[in-house]
């Protein structure tokens, strides 16, 4: 699902229940991470649920690309948005993405309690790190 | 006593009556703490109205208004714990402080290789502090461990021996509501001569406890379980229990006599109570005291778990539920196979049901059982059956929509 679909399906909610099985259903979008690869390195610490994280970055272009997976489906859906933000562009694009704004935009700043709401920020941590390598 | 009528009682508790994410609010989260209801949110306005002091201190007209409530608190709450002595009643700030308390204050008793003996389901606050002192003194801490079928083990008596200088456990379990066999623990404990403490957090809102019947040296609870405010709590010991420990905290209010060489301390209660005490909330507690006292606690009690089991017996059908929560108790605990704790948590919270979900401060627990956290829904009196009704109907709504 791309950005304009995603601002489409979450400006479509009116509610914290709509919000959250919109989160499930693009949760479904993420594709899922193998096994061997949800080791402790790729941990994503802070998160109220296991969440495990991987960026590589094209040697020639400098894109990124992410992949992660949760056993929260909730967590799989946030993931999905954000990766919608960052997925394809190089670390300095990145760096300048502000995603807390971007996920309030969508509707989402209400649904977040605290405990998740740090998840999500140690997610976005993660991917700012991990792609911050200059 | 005032007669039974949960419609009556629920609209004392004024924060019930509000919509969470666009639905009516159902709270199930009492065992992690308690609404407030109408009088003890007056007890605080009405303090600060009228009676606002320090206590023990000046003399003039607040500051007796304020001590003589302030030690009539004191006189209620041990009548609330049927406590033979209000002395022994030692304001703190909950359960945990109290705790903290007893385990600096027996630290100069303590020799390596002494036993520090717990039970394995016990809140991590009547753990880590034992767990620290064990490591400051050389002791050892160890745990009665509680089989995954529900049923203490057994041989338990054997955990008990000449070594066990303190032996302290819950009342019932926080994160799945098992009783312990307090009287048997306590024989045992006495048998081999050791102090003994009971968590008594998540038993007071709901039954009636009796020290002498109870017979423990130390017994412990937060007031914000059982309709009191946060930040106050109550230590109680026996006489000799109390004499025993040094105060955790030393300042004003605990002192007879100060040089700058040496200070003599007061006597109890005022010994373990340093500084300003929290006056509004010692006020607020003797309220919630009185409000559950003049209730008919029985029928709040088969009331609160005539809800959990309304809930039980109905998850009890569900093949992918496994329920860690026994039968006729005030809460239901318990995992969905294949399912995350955050997502259910989620899909409720969005249909305003407020539920715990995780390790509920017991991780040694959540390992022997196996799981990383339940889900918990925890009943009080102004529960209903329409929360428990909706509580499970948006459950299976959940597992529904999450199931892969």
């Amino acid at each position: 699902m791309n950005l304009q679909e995603i601002k489409i399906q979450f400006n479509q909610c009116h509610s914290k229940e709509e919000s959250f099985r919109a989160l499930v259903k693009i949760s479904k979008t993420l594709n899922k991470l193998d096994t061997d690869l949800k080791i402790d390195k790729n941990a994503v610490t802070g998160c109220e649920s296991q969440v495990w994280l991987i960026a590589k970055e094209d040697s020639e272009t400098g894109l990124w690309q992410f992949n992660a997976d949760s056993d929260a489906k909730l967590i799989r859906g946030f993931l999905a948005i954000i990766f919608a933000h960052v997925d394809g562009l190089n670390s300095q694009e990145i760096q300048q993405v502000n995603l807390i704004e971007s996920l309030e935009n969508l509707n989402l700043s209400a649904y977040l309690t605290s405990s998740r709401n740090n998840g999500i920020r140690a997610i976005i941590s993660k991917i700012q790190q991990l792609t911050n390598i200059n | 006593m005032v007669q039974f009528d949960p419609i009556s009682l629920r609209q004392q508790f004024p924060i019930l009556s509000q919509l969470a994410n666009d639905h009516p609010l159902v709270y199930l989260d009492n065992a992690a703490t308690t609404q407030k209801p109408h009088c003890v949110l007056n007890a605080i306005m009405d303090y600060y109205q009228t009676s606002n002091a320090n206590v023990h201190r000046g003399s003039h007209f607040l500051s007796d208004k304020a001590t003589n409530l302030f030690e009539q608190a004191r006189q209620t709450v041990a009548e609330f714990i049927q406590a033979p002595e209000e002395s022994h009643v030692i304001w703190c700030k909950g359960a945990t402080e109290a705790i903290n308390q007893v385990a600096y204050g027996l630290e100069a008793e303590l020799k390596p290789d002494d036993e520090i003996l717990i039970s394995s389901l016990e809140h991590h606050a009547n753990l880590v502090p034992w767990q620290q002192l064990a490591q400051r003194t050389g002791a050892v801490l160890r745990s009665i461990p509680f089989t995954s079928d529900a049923k203490w083990e057994t041989e338990y008596a054997s955990y008990f021996n000449e070594k066990t200088k303190i032996f302290a456990c819950a009342q019932i379990s926080n994160a799945i509501g098992v009783q312990l066999p307090l009287k048997q623990l306590m024989l045992e404990a006495k048998r081999v001569k050791a102090l003994t403490l009971i968590d008594g957090a998540q038993a007071v809102a709901h039954y009636p406890v009796n020290m002498a019947e109870l017979d423990c040296d130390f017994y412990v609870f937060s007031g914000h379980k059982m309709y009191a405010p946060t930040g106050i709590g109550v230590l109680y010991g026996k006489e000799k229990a109390l004499e025993r420990l040094q105060p955790l905290q030393t300042g004003g209010e605990m002192v007879l006599r100060v040089s700058l060489s040496s200070t003599e301390f007061n006597r109890l209660p005022y010994r373990l109570e340093a500084g300003t005490p929290n006056i509004e909330g010692v006020i607020a507690l003797a309220s919630a005291c009185d409000f559950l006292m003049a209730q008919d606690r029985q029928a709040i009690l088969n009331w609160e778990i005539s809800l959990a089991n309304r809930v039980r017996r109905i998850l009890l059908n569900e093949a992918d539920i496994k329920i860690y929560s026994p039968e006729n108790s005030t809460l239901v605990s318990f995992v969905v196979k294949n399912i995350n704790l955050v997502d259910l948590n989620g899909f409720l919270d969005s249909k305003g049901i407020g539920i715990r979900s995780g390790s509920h401060c017991a991780h040694p627990l959540m390992a022997q059982l196996g799981v990383n956290g339940t889900l918990r829904a925890s009943f009080a009196c102004y529960n209903n059956e329409r929360d428990a009704d909706h509580f499970v109907a948006t459950l299976l709504d959940a597992i529904d929509l999450l199931a892969e």
